[in-house]
């Protein structure tokens, strides 16, 4: 089938998907905090207001991190661990850096390959974990994001409430920062595991995340 | 892709930032308009008083002594607070603590007002305030 959107479809297709739910989110959420302003007695805040405020960044942040987290140990774990049958699993026996002429470096080095693979030396050796990198740092960024924003907004609770706000150390230790954070990392963790277990007996015509229909469901790192 | 992942931490960095307490200038202001209060009531006009709390706490406050804000307030006599130790907003609400009192203030488009005032703090309990809406 030739494709809809062009070589580009899938970002394209996520962008436009991903800005839209943000938006949905912030017309929700702007609702549902004027509604906690009324019953609260308060006034109202605007558009711009809410989508500044510490409420929508720590919902943002929150399920970012714990997303960037799920693709950061699913590559880290994918060097090392194998999973027969799935084709998120690198073929058995294979687990590891890989070689220079597997991972086409080195003197298999190609004409059209990235110019920091072509570099050799320290360049190289970021470019090799550069996707680990960013993942990682992004999962780092949103979860001090989170936490940041998390704090301003468990205090103006509190405060709210008469009661005294705490510092970061104080939230970062709190039942409310760890709840937030765990219930969104159990259900990304479920996902992974669902996602590697299932696609060893189940099967998607035409997808990349799928084994070829025809495929044995022992077959390992083969996609559709 | 590095390069969009760059961009996305970028503005997960601002995102943050934006969500933080705010300028420093809002403990600032939020102690100011406590400061006010505790002046106006030291001075017994109840009814400047009355125009820094919050409709709902005016409200309440008046509902409660079954008579008109001004005289209400007076009529609670709440201590005089001093001077103002320190000052804390985060978002749209903050807590100005004073020598003999803790006030609790949230942002309204007027400005900050009074939510609570009178407060003694208890352990693991919310402070019990003497002036408080509902």
């Amino acid at each position: 089938m030739k494709p809809k959107l062009g070589p580009h479809g899938l970002s394209i297709f996520f962008s436009v998907i991903f800005l839209l739910t943000l938006v949905g989110q912030a017309v929700s959420g702007v609702a549902l905090y004027n509604q906690q302003q009324l019953g609260s007695g308060l006034s109202p805040v605007s558009f711009l207001q809410y989508i500044t405020s510490s409420d929508f960044v720590v919902d943002v942040a929150e399920n970012w991190q714990s997303e960037y987290l799920q693709f950061f140990l699913l590559i880290g774990a994918t060097i090392w661990l194998v999973q027969k049958g799935s084709p998120e699993s690198s073929a058995i026996g294979t687990q590891g850096f890989e070689s220079d002429e597997e991972q086409m470096v080195g003197a298999y080095i190609k004409p059209d390959s990235p110019t920091w693979a072509k570099a050799g030396g320290w360049r190289l050796a970021v470019f090799s974990n550069s996707l680990l990198i960013v993942m990682g740092l992004i999962f780092l960024l949103s979860w001090s994001a989170q936490s940041v924003a998390g704090l301003v907004q468990f205090n103006e609770e509190q405060l709210r409430n008469l009661e005294d706000p705490v510092s970061w150390l104080g939230y970062v230790s709190s039942p409310e920062f760890w709840n937030r954070t765990l219930q969104n990392w159990q259900s990304e963790f479920l996902a992974v595991g669902s996602m590697v277990t299932l696609s060893i007996f189940l099967r998607q015509r035409g997808s990349s995340e799928s084994k070829p229909v025809g495929a044995a469901h022992a077959a390992t790192g083969v996609s559709g | 892709m590095p390069r969009l992942a760059a961009l996305t931490a970028a503005a997960a960095v601002v995102a943050a930032l934006s969500g933080c307490a705010g300028p420093a200038g809002n403990d600032a202001a939020a102690a100011s308009v406590a400061d006010d209060f505790e002046s106006a009531l030291s001075s017994g006009d109840g009814a400047a008083a009355c125009r820094l709390l919050t409709d709902n706490t005016r409200i309440t406050l008046e509902d409660d002594q079954g008579a008109p804000c001004a005289s209400a307030i007076t009529a609670l006599g709440l201590d005089a607070g001093g001077a103002i130790d320190s000052s804390r907003a985060y978002a749209r609400a903050a807590q100005v603590m004073l020598q003999n009192d803790v006030l609790f203030l949230a942002l309204e488009p007027s400005g900050w007002r009074v939510t609570a005032a009178g407060c003694t703090a208890r352990v693991d309990r919310p402070y019990l305030c003497d002036l408080e809406g509902k």
